[in-house]
């Protein structure tokens, strides 16, 4: 690989392989993981329950290092000890759980938690957490103990924090499965803004297949091996990736499919109920 | 088993500057048998009102009973509610404090006084309810699972004890598609073969929307919407609040929207497939 197409890697996993215990005949959770994420990609990981999401997410802020194989971020690699505080700044992480990350006292420290080590100018960091804050509903709860929120509720107070902080990526895991669907909108907005606006790499591990096809890039695991890699488009496009994955297809796709078994003439990459409607309104003017 | 809400209010802290009311004059009605869903935006209070269901929270005001006397009236019958009413928490985390998966789930059915020989059986029936490999989880630490195995666990746990009623808080979440698919499957089930009351807490109607009876609105701990299931989604709330409409209805007020006639009130897939062929042809 040229040294230019390197430097554009943001993330680059060689060869991972993982276990949890020591136990050499143990099974392993990660087999032979080879991605390449670049600045500014937006993407999404799917898969079964169990099948090792969460596990290679952890590696790529070191949080977990690699039994076999390497993990690097901005070139650097996790298992450096002396470069992990770089990389753990340059890679947020939301976890699955919240109650796993929040531990201020009120709402508003527990998103001011992250800036403050940044080192920023305190009217920065001030601007900072009233954005985060906004963005995800949460300024009438600013004051609140965070143990003491609904479940939805703190999940977008640790994604707020994460916000705030502005990483080169963010990598959310699961953050959205206990939001309503509105919330959950919110949520991918506010990623997709810094997306696109600021260039922030986006990793987000989801269970949620019509959320996942918001994304330019699907990142398919089954038993600890990547089953797919390409845009959600083509994941959707045959059963057979899915299917890889374990995946069922989400019901509009049937739907979809049921329709043009029975000769209704439709465009083959339809993926939301108004896509549909408005499919079904121009066959009806052609007639 | 029959549940019954008489103007229910709960507050958090009351007394102090944070205190919130979480629930407002709730009543319900929940027959023996029945599937009622709860919906609501985050922070709704569905979570508050789960928690009452077996006396994990006193009402503030109102009453709780359980087929016809009140849960909080004395200690049996607290006890006994905790018994009869299996509640699984939306976190599965704050469930979970066994050293083994076989440890965790067996918990409920030795805590309520089923006999030895029976619990072995309990437990490997139920984690292959939830589709958790009996061999291959049992001796496994419920702390070192993936969220989706930790949930499964919980649902384990919760189903050995063979409750009356079952109230699930956001049981889908963190659940892959085929978990879903076959949590759906098993809780229907158990509703239409031991008659088991069901009371669901989701953002996710589509796959249960033809399975349930009735449906609670929530909005800042108000009632906001109760009644028949297909009633209460025949109306504009839930897309006022911003909840989840099945697809298949979603599909038929756009529609509609559109000038096309659609019949009724379409929930599932089968159904919306025959108005829209009866539409092209
Ligand atoms: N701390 C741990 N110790 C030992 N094994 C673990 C630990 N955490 C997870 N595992 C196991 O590693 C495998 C992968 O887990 P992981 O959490 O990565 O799954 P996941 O894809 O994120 O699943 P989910 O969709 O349920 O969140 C599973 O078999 C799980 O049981
Ligand atoms: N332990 C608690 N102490 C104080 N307030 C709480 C507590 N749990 C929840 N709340 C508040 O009560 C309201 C309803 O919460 P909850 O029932 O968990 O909502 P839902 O389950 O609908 O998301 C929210 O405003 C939440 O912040
Ligand atoms: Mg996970
Ligand atoms: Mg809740």
């Amino acid at each position: 690989m040229s040294g230019e197409a390197t430097l554009k890697n943001l993330i680059e996993v060689c060869n991972l392989e993982f276990s949890y215990s020591d136990k050499v005949s143990e099974y392993r959770v990660l087999k032979d993981i080879n991605l390449n994420i670049q600045k500014g990609e937006f993407v999404t990981v799917l898969g079964p329950n169990g099948c090792g999401k969460s596990t290679l997410v952890r590696h790529l802020n070191g949080l977990l290092l690699p039994t076999a194989g390497s993990v690097k971020v901005n070139g650097f690699l996790t298992n450096d000890e002396i470069s992990l505080s770089t990389i753990r700044r340059s890679v947020g992480m939301v976890f699955q759980n919240p109650d796993t990350q929040l531990f201020a006292s009120v709402v508003e420290e527990d998103v001011a938690f992250g800036v403050e080590n940044m080192c920023l100018p305190r009217a920065d960091i001030k601007i900072r957490v009233e954005k985060a804050l906004a963005s995800m509903g949460l300024t009438e709860y600013r004051y609140h103990p965070p143990h003491r929120l609904s479940g939805g509720q703190k999940q977008k107070t640790a994604i707020a924090g994460i916000l705030a902080m502005e990483p080169e990526c963010i990598v959310l895991d699961e953050p959205t499965s206990m939001l309503d669907p509105k919330s959950r909108a919110e949520v991918m907005k506010a990623i997709r803004e810094l997306n696109l606006n600021h260039g922030i790499t986006v990793i987000y591990v989801t269970h949620d297949t019509s959320e996942a096809l918001c994304f330019d890039r699907l990142i398919a695991l089954n038993s600890g091996e990547i089953v797919f890699d390409g845009t959600p488009k083509k994941f959707f496009s045959k059963p057979e990736y899915p299917a890889r994955a374990g995946i069922i297809v989400p019901p509009i796709i049937e739907l979809v499919e049921r329709l043009t078994v029975h000769g209704v003439a439709l465009p083959p990459d339809i993926k939301s109920p108004e896509e549909l409607v408005d499919a079904i309104c121009q066959l009806n003017s052609e007639m | 088993m029959s549940i019954e809400f008489r103007n229910v209010s709960y507050i958090y802290s009351k007394g102090t500057p944070i205190a919130r009311q979480s629930l407002k004059d709730i009543n319900l009605t929940i027959n023996n048998g029945e599937w009622l869903v709860v919906m609501g935006p985050t922070g709704s209070g569905k979570s508050t009102l789960l928690q009452h269901l077996n006396g994990l929270l006193k009402p503030t005001a109102g009453t709780v009973l359980l087929d016809g006397s009140d849960i909080n009236a004395a200690k049996s019958s607290l006890k006994s509610a905790r018994e009869k009413v299996g509640l699984v928490f939306q976190y599965p985390e704050h469930q979970l404090f066994g050293s083994t998966v076989f440890e965790e789930v067996a918990y409920g059915p030795e805590n309520f006084g089923f006999p030895k020989d029976e619990i072995l059986g309990m437990v490997e029936a139920s984690m292959n309810t939830v589709g958790l490999d009996f061999a291959k989880f049992k001796d496994r630490s419920p702390h070192e699972l993936s969220g989706g195995e930790k949930r499964r666990v919980a649902l384990a746990g919760v189903l050995a004890s063979r409750p009356g009623i079952i109230a699930l808080d956001e049981p889908t979440a963190g659940l892959d598609s085929a978990g879903k698919k076959h949590l759906v499957d098993t809780i229907t089930r158990l509703n239409r073969e031991s008659g088991i009351t069901v009371i669901w807490v989701t953002h996710e109607i589509t796959e249960i929307a033809p399975l349930a009876d009735s449906l609670l609105v929530l909005e800042q701990g108000n009632t906001r919407g109760y009644g028949p299931l297909r009633d209460t989604l025949a109306s504009p709330l839930l897309g006022e609040l911003g909840l989840d409409l099945p697809v298949a209805l979603q599909i038929a007020n756009g529609l509609r929207k559109q000038g096309k006639q659609i019949q009724g009130c379409p929930v599932t897939i089968d159904e919306i497939e025959q108005e829209i062929l009866s539409l092209v042809r």
